[in-house]
C-alpha cells in the first residue's frame, strides 16, 4: 500500500493524513445515528430554530472533548477504560463499566429502532426486519469483515446529506435561523429541557469517546503525528454538525412550520420534502438504515473491547469463543437485547429513539469527570495535560448538565 | 518478626496501623518493593499517618506484626522512624496493581487485578498475581456473597494465580521518560513470542522491548510482525543498530521492511548497508509487492552440472551458505540456466561418485517474476514445495520464494489472523 503511494510520489505530509483520516469521519457519522436523527428532528419540528444556538456551542464542546480523548489516546498509547482502570481502581472501572454499558445499551435499542422504523417505511415489519438485521450485523462482525461493514452503512449514511439540499430548497427563514445561531433562548418546560439534554446527548455520546481513542491507539498514532489527527478530530466535529444543523433547518421550515409534531418516522420524513418529493420517506429511511446499521455495529463492538480491556480479558475478534468467552458473550448480549426490546410489540419507536439520548445526556457527566481528571494528570499525560480553557469548557459542559438534570427533576415533580 | 503466612494486598491496603500500645500510627497507602530477585522483598509500608494525614515510609525493620485487620509497630507512637519515599522505588498499587504485565509462559499481555504476599524464611516477598475473577471480586468487596451464591450451585469463584517467577512487569513513566528496560526474561523468550507481545504493549514499550533485543532476535522478531508496527520500529530505534538488525534478516523480508518507509529513510539505510546486501534489496524493490518478484528472496545456491555429490556436500560445507534455506539445490548450466534441482535429501542418500546432473530432477516447476502471491502460493501447496524458484524468460533464475513467504495464504483465515496479531 505505502509502496504505491511512494510511487506516485505523494506529498509525504498529505499522505499521513489521508492515512490517519477515518476514525474522526467514521465517528463524525455514527454519530448522526437514529437517536441523532430523531433527536435533531424532534428539536426542529417542535421548537423551529430556536435550539440552534445550543448547536453551535456544543460543536465546540464535541470539537473540545474528541480532541482530548484523542490526545490521550495518542500520548498514552492506550484506551479510555485502560486509563480508567490503571488509574482508578476496580471499584470505579466497575462503576464506570455500568454507566458506559447502560448508555450503550440504550444506544443499540435506539439503533434497531431507528431500524425498524426505517423499515416501516417500506412496509417491512420490525419482526422481520429487527432479527434479519440483528444476524446479519453479529455474524459479519465477527466475520472479520468490520471494515466492509463501516464502509457499506457509511455509503448509506450519505443520504443524510440531502438535509443539506433539503435545507435550502425548503426556503426557511434565513434571518430568524441566524438569529437562533447566535442568540440563546432558553424554556423552562420539562418537554424542552427534555430535549435540550437529548440533544447534548446524541451529539456528544459516552461510547464515541472510548471509541475514538482506541481507533487512535489502534492506528499507533504518536505525539509527533498527533498534529494532522488533531485537524481530523476537528473536521469530523465540524461536520456531524453540520449536518445535525440542516435536520434542524430543514424540520423547523417545514414541520414546525406546519404545525405537525413528529409521532412516527413518517412524520420526520416530510422534511425531505422539498427535496425529494414523493421519494422523500424512501430516502429518509436508507439515511436512517445506513446510520443505525453502522452505529449498532460500532457501538456493540467497542464496549465489548472496553469493558474486557478494563478488566482484562482476553478480547479481539481474532481470538476464538473458548478463548475470549466473556468479549463474545457481552457482544452477542448487547445486539440481542438490544433487538429483543424493539421487538415488544406496539414499542413506540420515536419515544425509544428520543429516551435512549436523554439517557446518553444523563450519564455523560461521569464519563467527562474520569475523563477530566485522567487528562489532567501529569504523570499521564506529561507535558500534555489540558489547558485551562479546555477545563473551563469540559467543565461547563458538566455543571450544565448536572444543573439540567436537577432543574428537570424538580420539574417532574412540581411541573410549572 | 511476627508474620502471617499468606495475604493479599488489597487485604492489607487501608489497614489500620497501631503501635504496641493499640495508639493509632495510621493507615496502609502502598508498599515497597525491592526489584531484582525473583520473588521480590517487601521493603516497607507506605502509610498515611494519623492525626497529620501525612505520607510517611514504614521500614520493614520497624514492624513488629503484620496481621489480616491491622499492622503494628515495633516502636511506640511517637518514637516511630520514618523515612520517605526516595525517586525511582516501586510501589504496588502504584506501579504494579491494574497495570499491564507480561506473562511469560503463555507470551501475552495481562492484568493485574491483585498480588499475593507471603512470608519466605524471614522476609515478605511478592509470590504470585492473581489474574482472575476472584481478585476482581475481592478488590470490589463481593467476594464474600458471589462465593455463597456460588457455593448453592456447588462451585466455586475460579482462582487464577501466576507465579511472580513466570511474569515480569512494564513499567514506563511518561513523566520521567524513563522506561525500564525489560530484564532477561523477556528477551530470552522464542522471536515469535517477543512478536506477540510487543503487538499488546503501547508504542513507547514497544521501542523499549525492541531496543533490548540482540540484533539476530530482533531480525526474527521483526518478521513476525505487522510491518506496520515493524516499519515504525526501525523508525525509532538508533540508525546504526536498524542497519545491523536489517542485514540480519534475509534479503526479501528486508526488501518488504524498507519497501514501507518512506523513500528518503529506505534510502539512507540502503547507503549504510553493506554494498552486495543493499544491491540486492535494491533489485527486490522494485518488483510489485503482491507478486513472485516481491515476496522472492535472492539468496539460494547454484551450482554446476558437473560436480560429484561428494565434492558437492565438501562445497556447501566450506562456503558455509547464509542462504535462507539449502533444502533445495539448483543446478544450472554454463549460460547459467537452470537445468535442474535437487534436493538434500537426494543429495545426502546418493552414491559419493555420482555427477548432479545424473541425480537432479528435471522437470522443475518455476514461477514468473510477475506472478500474484496467491497463484504463487497455490503452486507451493499443489506441489507440497518448500521453495519455488522464480524464473525470468532466458530461463535464469532471479530468486526462489520460500513456503513461509506464503504460508499466510495457505493457513485458513482464523489462524492467519492469530498469527498477525492485530494489536
Amino acid at each position: 500500500m505505502m509502496r504505491w503511494f511512494n510511487k506516485f510520489r505523494i506529498n509525504r505530509r498529505l499522505w499521513i493524513f489521508l492515512a490517519i483520516m477515518g476514525p474522526g469521519i467514521i465517528t463524525a457519522c455514527a454519530d448522526n445515528d437514529a437517536g441523532g436523527i430523531t433527536t435533531y428532528s424532534i428539536a426542529g419540528a417542535h421548537y423551529g430554530y430556536s435550539m440552534l444556538w445550543m448547536l453551535l456551542l456544543i460543536t465546540f464542546v464535541l470539537a473540545v472533548v474528541q480532541e482530548m480523548c484523542a490526545r490521550m489516546g495518542a500520548v498514552t498509547g492506550k484506551g479510555l477504560s485502560d486509563l480508567i482502570r490503571e488509574n482508578f481502581g476496580v471499584r470505579w472501572t466497575f462503576f464506570a463499566m455500568t454507566i458506559l454499558l447502560i448508555a450503550n445499551l440504550f444506544t443499540i435499542v435506539a439503533d434497531f429502532a431507528g431500524i425498524a422504523a426505517s423499515g416501516e417505511i417500506f412496509s417491512i415489519p420490525r419482526m422481520v426486519s429487527v432479527p434479519i438485521m440483528a444476524l446479519i450485523i453479529w455474524y459479519t462482525v465477527l466475520r472479520g469483515s468490520y471494515k466492509i461493514v463501516e464502509w457499506v452503512f457509511f455509503g448509506f449514511c450519505l443520504a443524510q446529506f440531502a438535509y443539506i439540499f433539503s435545507g435550502f430548497m425548503a426556503h426557511p427563514d434565513w434571518g430568524l435561523a441566524l438569529h437562533s445561531t447566535f442568540v440563546p433562548t432558553f424554556q423552562l418546560d420539562m418537554s424542552y429541557i427534555l430535549i435540550f439534554i437529548g440533544v447534548i446527548g446524541t451529539t456528544i455520546t459516552p461510547w464515541m469517546q472510548f471509541y475514538i481513542q482506541s481507533s487512535i491507539r489502534d492506528k499507533g498514532i504518536n505525539v509527533k503525528q498527533y498534529k494532522y489527527e488533531r485537524v481530523e478530530v476537528l473536521l469530523g466535529a465540524f461536520l456531524t454538525d453540520f449536518v445535525s444543523f440542516f435536520i434542524i433547518v430543514s424540520c423547523a421550515a417545514t414541520l414546525y412550520a406546519a404545525g405537525i409534531h413528529i409521532n412516527s418516522a413518517k412524520d420526520a420524513a416530510l422534511a425531505l420534502g422539498p427535496l425529494a418529493g414523493h421519494f422523500a420517506e424512501a430516502l429518509f429511511a436508507l439515511g436512517l438504515f445506513g446510520a443505525s446499521t453502522l452505529t449498532a455495529s460500532i457501538v456493540s463492538l467497542s464496549s465489548a473491547y472496553a469493558i474486557c480491556e478494563a478488566f482484562g480479558w482476553e478480547s479481539g475478534i481474532n481470538k476464538h469463543f473458548r478463548e475470549a468467552p466473556v468479549f463474545y458473550g457481552l457482544y452477542t448480549f448487547l445486539i440481542f437485547v438490544g433487538a429483543g426490546v424493539v421487538l415488544w410489540p406496539q414499542l413506540p419507536l420515536i419515544f425509544v429513539m428520543l429516551f435512549s439520548q436523554e439517557v446518553n445526556g444523563l450519564l455523560l457527566p461521569f464519563i467527562l469527570i474520569f475523563m477530566l481528571l485522567l487528562i489532567n494528570n501529569r504523570r499521564i499525560m506529561g507535558a500534555h495535560v489540558n489547558s485551562r480553557l479546555y477545563n473551563w469548557i469540559a467543565g461547563a459542559v458538566i455543571g450544565a448538565l448536572i444543573l439540567l438534570t436537577v432543574i428537570l427533576m424538580i420539574t417532574s415533580l412540581f411541573p410549572l | 518478626m511476627v508474620l502471617f503466612s499468606e495475604m493479599y494486598v488489597s487485604e492489607l491496603i487501608g489497614d489500620p496501623i497501631v503501635d504496641r500500645l493499640q495508639e493509632p500510627v495510621g493507615r496502609v497507602k502502598d508498599i515497597l518493593i525491592v526489584l531484582g530477585e525473583v520473588f521480590p522483598k517487601v521493603s516497607g509500608l507506605l502509610i498515611t499517618t494519623e492525626p497529620l494525614k501525612k505520607e510517611e515510609v514504614l521500614l520493614i525493620g520497624e514492624i513488629d506484626l503484620i496481621g489480616k485487620q491491622f499492622v503494628v509497630t515495633k516502636a511506640v507512637r511517637d518514637r516511630v522512624p520514618f523515612t520517605s519515599l526516595r525517586e525511582g522505588e516501586i510501589l504496588l498499587v502504584r506501579d504494579i496493581i491494574d497495570k499491564q504485565i507480561v506473562d511469560l509462559d503463555g507470551a501475552r499481555v495481562i492484568r493485574v487485578n491483585d498480588l499475593k504476599l507471603a512470608k519466605v524464611d524471614q522476609d515478605v516477598r511478592l509470590t504470585a498475581a492473581d489474574i482472575g475473577l476472584s481478585g476482581l471480586l475481592r478488590r470490589l468487596g463481593i467476594q464474600g456473597l458471589v462465593g455463597w451464591i456460588l457455593g448453592w450451585f456447588k462451585k466455586k469463584i475460579p482462582e487464577t494465580l501466576i507465579g511472580w517467577d513466570h511474569v515480569e512487569p512494564l513499567k514506563t513513566d511518561i513523566l520521567r521518560g524513563r522506561i525500564a528496560i525489560p530484564s532477561k526474561k523477556t528477551v530470552d523468550l522464542h522471536p515469535a513470542d517477543i512478536a506477540q507481545i510487543i503487538s499488546q504493549v503501547r508504542t513507547e514499550e514497544k521501542t523499549a522491548i525492541f531496543s533490548a533485543l540482540s540484533e539476530k532476535t530482533a531480525a526474527e522478531a521483526l518478521h513476525e510482525l505487522e510491518p506496520v508496527i515493524g516499519a515504525m520500529l526501525l523508525l525509532t530505534i538508533d540508525t546504526k543498530k536498524a542497519v545491523a538488525i536489517l542485514e540480519k534478516m534475509p534479503v526479501d523480508e528486508a526488501a518488504d521492511l524498507l519497501g514501507d518507509l518512506p523513500p528518503e529513510k529506505t534510502d539512507e539505510f540502503l547507503r549504510l548497508m553493506r554494498v552486495r546486501k543493499a544491491g540486492e534489496i535494491k533489485k527486490l524493490l522494485k518488483h510489485q509487492d503482491e507478486t513472485a518478484g516481491g515476496l522472492m528472496t535472492t539468496e539460494f545456491i547454484t551450482l554446476p552440472q558437473n560436480l560429484t555429490v561428494e565434492q558437492t556436500i565438501a562445497r556447501l560445507r566450506e562456503t558455509a551458505p547464509g542462504a535462507e534455506t539449502i533444502y533445495y539445490l539448483y543446478v544450472v548450466d554454463e549460460q547459467e540456466r537452470l537445468s535442474g534441482i535437487l534436493s538434500l535429501r537426494n543429495l545426502i542418500i546418493s552414491p559419493p561418485e555420482k555427477l548432479l546432473s545424473e541425480i537432479m530432477i528435471r522437470d522443475c516447476i518455476t514461477v514468473s517474476p510477475e506472478m500474484n502471491q496467491h497463484q504463487v502460493a497455490d503452486v507451493i501447496s499443489k506441489y507440497n514445495l518448500l521453495a519455488v524458484p522464480v524464473m525470468d524468460n532466458e530461463n535464469k533464475i532471479q530468486g526462489i520464494v520460500t513456503v513461509d513467504d506464503v504460508i499466510d495464504f495457505i493457513l485458513p483465515p482464523i489462524s492467519r489472523r492469530k498469527r498477525k496479531m492485530l494489536g
